[in-house]
């Protein structure tokens, strides 16, 4: 049990993962599985983020009072990585939110086994 | 850090993501989803990643949401029920094996959890590579005192460069799957003159703001991506509520996407002239002012910074216009 709550942020972060990955495999509504997506791709921001930060230190903008000592700040690297990941994201969901209005012009409905079906 | 604020906000940010997941109401779902992108930002800052906290909550909750109401607006409103209408006989089945495999992935991923670092070590593998250099040399070579900043403009400019490419792809497919001006029960004009009139005074006040947000991220959280979504947010809050006629005179849909080109333009030609210097690309050592290296450096972001925010701008509302576009009689 305490093992649980030493690893507790992965724990949460492995719970967001499969709530996502519920939303892209099983639901049927094309919308939710992109609400799956958006909720996936929070998830693997959050691990990345927690692993980025140390005890102790602070947010990764550097205090000349303080100095440069590295554990001070958090690791700045993922925070990098994340920012490209969140712009990205957008960029995904816009696309996949055009293809779903086209689809829907299409097809007139935004059930997976409908839309299935209509294109047999 | 293990069972303070962070864990509230952990705890609503699930139960909006499951509740999102739930609802049939497809508006609704999209605004709890908004509320679990503002709960995650909350969740970023209280654990230290301002600049990821910030980017989420303007991105992720702020234009992420109005895509999604855009989208909804254009298709239908209510899901449809969620078993089919003749019940077929394996239904319950087809269900059980994804949930099983689903599981599965889930106990592999806890696995995984459970032989790596533990949260805060400042010994971890992530956190003695290559970071300690980055903390070190920030300051001194950029003058910059956001660590984040000074790596994604200047460290590791060049995958900045690849994202902002990125971006202006997914608006160009956008425009060539749907078209490209808005229209529509979206973009009609409000009646009521009160929102009218605060609409028309938050646009320039937002406007500032961001353009403060991009000149300021050297010092704080922000940045060109931030700035960039900001201005694009207001452009997007004229269309919806002060109607595409006015809203157009004001910013024609015409310019979005050739504005983000101009950013790319302008990316790539501060790349240049660092060749032209006699250093490498991207390397603003080359640039042609007379300053000494650190403030050529923070020069260098700056533009760097200023040319992100342009291609964001234009390829969100690029994309804004394509998802509230109308079909044309084809």
């Amino acid at each position: 049990m305490s093992i649980l709550i030493e690893r507790l942020p992965y724990v949460c972060v492995v719970l967001l993962i499969v709530v996502g990955l519920y939303g892209i495999v099983i639901e049927r509504n094309l919308f939710k599985k992109v609400i799956g997506l958006g909720i996936f791709q929070a998830a693997c921001i959050l691990f990345f983020i927690v692993i980025s930060v140390k005890s102790g230190s602070s947010v990764p903008i550097i205090d000349p009072s303080l100095g440069v000592r590295p554990e001070l700040y958090a690791n700045p690297i993922p925070h990098g990585l994340m920012l490209t990941a969140i712009v990205v994201s957008v960029a995904l969901t816009g696309v996949a939110l055009s293809l779903i209005i086209s689809i829907y012009r299409r097809f007139q409905s935004l059930d997976e086994e409908v839309i299935l079906e209509k294109s047999q | 850090m293990l069972l303070g604020v962070e864990f509230v906000f952990f705890v609503l940010a699930l139960l909006a993501a499951v509740l999102a997941l739930q609802l049939k109401d497809l508006l609704i779902s999209a605004i709890i989803l908004a509320v679990f992108s503002f709960l995650s930002a909350l969740l970023y800052i209280s654990m230290g990643a301002v600049d990821v906290g910030f980017n989420e909550a303007v991105l992720g909750a702020g234009i992420t949401g109005i895509f999604f109401i855009a989208a909804i607006y254009q298709t239908q409103r209510h899901a449809l029920r969620r078993w089919p209408e003749k019940k077929k006989t394996f239904t319950w089945l087809s269900y059980l094996i994804p949930l099983f495999l689903l599981l599965g992935f889930g106990g592999i991923l806890m696995v995984g959890v459970w032989t790596i670092a533990l949260p805060g070590d400042p010994l971890a593998p992530a956190s003695t590579y290559l970071s300690p250099d980055y903390i070190r040399r920030a300051y001194s070579e950029t003058h910059t005192p956001n660590v984040v900043t000074a790596m994604i403009a200047d460290f590791r400019s060049f995958d900045t460069l690849g994202e902002v490419l990125v971006v202006f792809t997914a608006a160009l497919a956008c425009f060539f799957i749907l078209g490209g001006r808005a229209g529509g029960k979206l973009v009609r004009a409000s009646d009521s003159p009160i929102i009218e009139m605060v609409v028309s005074l938050m646009v320039p006040v937002i406007q500032i703001f961001a353009l403060y947000v991009i000149f300021h991220g050297h010092y704080g959280p922000g940045g060109g991506f931030q700035g960039g979504a900001l201005l694009a947010a207001s452009i997007i809050l004229q269309r919806i509520f002060l109607g595409k006629e006015r809203s157009e005179r004001n910013f024609p849909s015409r310019i979005a996407l050739p504005l983000g080109v101009l950013g790319i333009v302008f990316y790539v030609l501060l790349g240049v002239l660092g060749i032209f210097g006699g250093k490498a690309f991207l390397d603003y050592a080359g640039l042609p002012f007379l300053m000494d290296t650190p403030s050529l450096h923070s020069m260098g972001i700056l533009l760097l910074e200023i040319s992100v925010a342009l291609v964001v701008f234009g390829a969100l509302v690029s994309i804004f216009d394509s998802l509230a576009s109308e079909e044309h009689a084809a």
